[in-house]
């Protein structure tokens, strides 16, 4: 038998592998299929919308129209195609989520990481803010301060953000405490390396592949809290087509004139779900325990 | 309940031809490959190999707790004449703690971590003969239960026949509270109180001290001897294994590879296997440790013929090819291996 | 004993955290940018009108003075006067709680329950096709809006089939004496059971809507967690040696399954609260949710401290509670209290 192996091989082996398992769970592959198609919508928004002047424009002779096959998800109470302005609003939820995500991060892991990395008084002084901080519910926080800072789809981005982060904190707290434990820390802490060779080097790279499974989940329920500020006229203000501020200016006319609020809350529900199962799917490859 | 032989002379457990498969992930895994043995009365035998050569799954198939990803595929296992694969959750009941009992490998995640010591003994003690009991009459009936089985008065006795003094004392505790030595004496107490006639006991001891597993081991033996229990021993230390066991079955990959007397297995081991196991125990005068070259093959694709070939170091043409069969050679010596199968 | 130095401890806990709870709400309306006037009044308000706004909230003042002031008003039980009704908040709070706690509660059980009984379900069953089907209804579960929930069933259940009430805490028809302002409490005192019936009737679209998402993610926990006990030692070692498979399965497998379980109901706590900003406005169920959103769309902002800070207070003790139930289910926890 030949006992020679390519080094190539088995990384390579490895990355089929893991595609394997992916394919495997059919709900994850689907899931990747729905966020890929939702990311080709944003880029070609304008082209794929049937109306796309109609993210602003008003057509009042044409309002309350049921879903037909001009408009296949009705037309609201300016007479917009509701899924010319829901294909739009992909250009404006989308980013806007990525956006909020991104500001999580950047604020929650450093502090994480320094929390984990130095320990002692640091650390205690940062998990107790963090407690706090959680204490008062996310959606409570982010209404109090979109109502203070004025609607609108930034500042309700920024509030949301901001009362992420100490869940990203505690997080990359916990992977690092992890990871300290492992002893190739202390072997390359009694070579001499800094904390911060240790820090960049070795901690982050392990701590961040389970951290890819939060954010992705982290980014679907950035979606949701984003459309459900905007449902209550909190976040982005009408004319945005933001999927839930589309939904809120219908829901005065339920329940007759249901498809203005209900489309565009599929659609969310779709999304999340999308990045829900994805990071199931990436949870399951790389063989985290569910948190 | 099936009927039972009364057959005095015939072995108390006969696997025969035993085949598991577990469904995984990457695909079906073909574990347990013809598996024969058998285990007389009042006779100890042990079961010896590496990790993840599916002993303990072999136990698990005899005492019915299997997980539900594996499937058995094939063979018996007869137990006084009943075959226990077959067996119905409800038959089960007869046979399980009266009949057969087990002592787990790791008594500190054996036991409730929620309930006292006491607790789980009584629980044992009174509904171990019972058929099937809801939770609602457990609750009511208890307080009853246990005066009329007179459960705590047993459930200390049986504490302090495995020397865990003040019993009264661990009766209170948690199991985070006690000791892994004290844990162990509590999963054999509870092992023995229905007075099984087989007993498996899943490399007892792997988990404690060396100091503590030979005490442990020292309770053991005078246990089985003064009970008259028929023991199937697991281990991966194959000294343990012949001090403990009258005969011994190396098992490698699925598969009995070797079934010997236990004071024979150091003087004459056959297979390449067994050989290599001895080999790789350190001695005093032995200088390096020797270890087996190569790594168990995957059990997804076995690979044809001797499971062993890949890592034999006196591996012929006709072992890729073809399975060597268990074959008896003199005296009780069974070898499945083609250096001795050419007759 | 124990159990006084822990709930001495916990006290100090929830104690601190509620101080430094008022101080972000604090600094919240204060710090940031954006004045409050011009939030509260609209920015077409006149110079005198912002000025006396300011004075009257002690906008004026140095901030470690308003902090006081602001302590000692939550202390003496007022919050401020709302520019929505004209009230001190905290009458506006208070006569509204009992709705949100009422919702919260009854949602709380649904989801606990259902949650539990179908994560178990899912997790001991072999039935692969069963198991993907309730894994799949509780990732759905979580992933949906709740509004969409909402009047899904709103349009569905009540204005289409007409089975229950669409909005309201009870039928108009039905006047009830407020006593504890729980409709459930006060209709039964009153000795009137049809409108407890239809209170009950309106409470069960929004309490189930609201119990959804929690459910959901109860549900995948306690699934996860009962395929990770159903494979530990204890169970198959029990089993063997004869314990009756009912009894291993709830007195043994479901303690240890359900207890890691409620550190996390008391998180989904938080998202019901948030979730009831919502569910409240859309059922038009008066309680602090739905004054939360008159509040912040009306920019008035005591009411919307008052809001932040009930919330959080409701948070912080139904997490104690839990915690506290924790403690008396596992003894690890029990006694490592003891440790400190």
């Amino acid at each position: 038998m030949n006992t020679k192996k390519n080094p190539n091989e088995s990384l390579i082996k490895e990355i089929k592998g893991s595609f394997y398992l992916f394919r495997k769970n059919r709900l994850a592959v689907v899931g990747l299929f729905i966020l890929m198609s939702l990311f080709f919508v944003a880029i070609f928004a304008y082209q794929l919308a049937p109306y796309p002047e109609d993210a602003e424009t008003s057509h009042f002779e044409r309002r309350f129209q049921p879903p037909s096959l001009e408009h296949l998800f009705g037309t609201d109470e300016a007479g917009r195609d509701v899924l010319s302005r829901v294909i739009i609003g992909t250009r404006i939820s989308l980013p806007t989520a990525f956006v909020v995500v991104f500001i999580s991060v950047a604020s929650g892991m450093p502090l994480g990481l320094i929390a984990g990395m130095l320990g002692g008084k640091i650390d205690s002084i940062i998990m107790r803010i963090a407690d706090v901080w959680i204490a008062i519910p996310s959606i409570v926080f982010a209404l109090a301060v979109s109502a203070i800072l004025g609607p609108s789809l930034i500042n309700s981005a920024i509030a949301i953000a901001f009362c992420a982060w100490p869940w990203h904190a505690r997080f990359i707290r916990a992977e690092v405490w992890h990871i300290k434990e492992e002893s190739y820390i202390e072997a390359a802490e009694s070579i001499g390396a800094s904390k911060w060779y240790i820090a960049t080097r070795e901690v982050l790279p392990n701590a961040f592949i389970p951290y890819i499974v939060k954010i992705t989940t982290d980014l679907g329920y950035a979606i949701l809290l984003l459309a459900t500020l905007g449902f209550l006229g909190l976040g982005a203000q009408p004319p945005t087509p933001e999927w839930g501020t589309i939904a809120g200016e219908g829901r005065m006319h339920l329940p007759d004139i249901w498809w203005v609020s209900i489309f565009p809350g599929v659609v969310i529900f779709l999304a999340v779900l999308a990045f829900n199962v994805v990071g199931d799917g990436l949870r399951n490859v790389i063989g985290v325990e569910e948190m | 309940m099936p009927e039972m032989s009364t057959d005095v002379d015939g072995p108390l457990l006969d696997v025969r031809n035993l085949k598991i498969h577990i469904k995984s992930f990457e695909g079906l895994a073909e574990i347990i490959d013809d598996v024969c043995f058998n285990l007389n009365k009042k006779e100890v035998i042990a079961l010896v190999g590496e990790t993840g050569c599916g002993k303990s799954l072999t136990a698990k198939a005899i005492l019915g707790v299997l997980p539900s990803n594996a499937e058995v595929v094939g063979g018996e296992v007869l137990y006084k004449g009943v075959d226990l694969l077959k067996l119905s959750e409800h038959d089960w009941r007869s046979y399980r703690g009266k009949e057969l009992s087990m002592i787990p490998q790791n008594p500190m995640v054996s036991l409730n971590p929620l309930l006292t010591v006491g607790e789980q003994l009584m629980d044992l003690i009174c509904l171990q003969d019972q058929p099937e009991i809801a939770l609602l009459p457990y609750y009511i009936r208890r307080k009853k239960l246990k005066k009329e089985k007179k459960a705590y008065d047993k459930a200390i006795k049986i504490l302090e026949d495995v020397a865990l003094k003040p019993a009264e004392r661990v009766m209170r505790s948690y199991p985070f509270q006690i000791s892994g030595g004290m844990a162990q004496r509590v999963c054999i107490a509870m092992a023995l109180l229905g007075n099984p006639s087989l007993l498996v006991a899943d490399e007892p001891g792997t988990s404690l001290d060396v100091t503590i597993s030979k005490v442990i081991l020292d309770l053991l033996e005078q246990k089985i001897r003064d009970l008259g229990l028929s023991v199937i021993f697991i281990t991966h230390n194959l000294a343990v294994a012949r001090r403990i066991s009258q005969r011994i079955l190396v098992m490698y990959a699925g598969n009995v590879v070797e079934v010997c007397d236990s004071d024979k297995i150091f003087a004459e081991p056959l297979h390449p296997y067994t050989i290599g196991l001895k080999k790789a125990i350190p001695t005093l005068i032995q200088k390096e440790m020797i270890s087996i070259r190569g790594r168990v093959p995957s059990y997804i694709n076995p690979p044809r013929g001797c499971r062993f070939n890949t890592r034999c170091d006196r591996v012929m043409d006709i072992c890729k090819l073809e399975k060597p069969k268990l074959v008896n050679l003199e005296g009780n010596h069974l070898v499945a291996c083609h250096l001795y199968n050419r007759r | 004993m124990a159990l006084k130095r822990y709930i001495l401890r916990k006290g100090l806990e929830i104690a601190l955290t509620f101080f430094s709870v008022t101080v972000i709400i604090f600094f919240l309306v204060r710090l940031i940018p954006g004045d409050p006037a011009y939030a509260a009044l609209g920015e077409s308000a006149t110079r005198e009108q912002v000025e006396r706004f300011r004075s009257e909230m002690g906008f004026d003042k140095s901030l470690p003075e308003q902090y006081l002031i602001f302590l000692t008003n939550i202390f003496s039980g007022k919050l401020g006067l709302s520019g929505i009704t004209l009230r001190d908040a905290m009458t506006d709070l208070l006569y509204y709680f009992p709705a949100t706690f009422e919702l919260t509660i009854v949602s709380m059980v649904i989801a606990l329950s259902l949650g539990i009984l179908l994560g178990v379900t899912a997790g001991l069953t072999n039935n692969e096709k069963v198991d993907n089907a309730l894994s799949f209804f509780s990732i759905s579960g979580l992933s949906s809006p709740s509004f969409l929930v909402a009047i899904l069933l709103q349009v569905t259940v009540a204005s289409q089939l007409g089975l229950l009430p669409v909005t309201g805490r009870i039928e108009s028809m039905f006047v009830v004496p407020r006593v504890t302002g729980l409709m459930l409490i006060d209709s039964l005192l009153a000795g009137n059971l049809s409108a407890f019936l239809s209170a009950l009737r309106c409470l069960i679209l929004p309490a189930f809507t609201l119990a959804f998402a929690p459910m959901a993610t109860i549900m995948r926990l306690v699934r996860a967690n009962t395929i990770k006990e159903k494979g530990k030692s204890y169970v198959a070692t029990l089993k063997v040696n004869g314990l009756p498979n009912s009894l291993l399965k709830w007195r043994y497998l479901f303690p240890n399954v359900v207890s890691p379980a409620l550190t996390i109901a008391g998180l989904q706590f938080a998202n019901m609260l948030g979730g009831s900003f919502v569910i409240e406005t859309i059922f038009v169920f008066p309680g602090n949710g739905w004054l939360g959103v008159q509040a912040m769309i009306g920019k008035d902002i005591n009411l919307i401290q008052g809001v932040a800070l009930l919330a959080s207070i409701y948070f912080i003790i139904c997490n104690f509670l839990v915690d506290f139930l924790h403690t008396r289910i596992d003894p690890r926890i029990r006694f490592s209290e003891k440790a400190d």
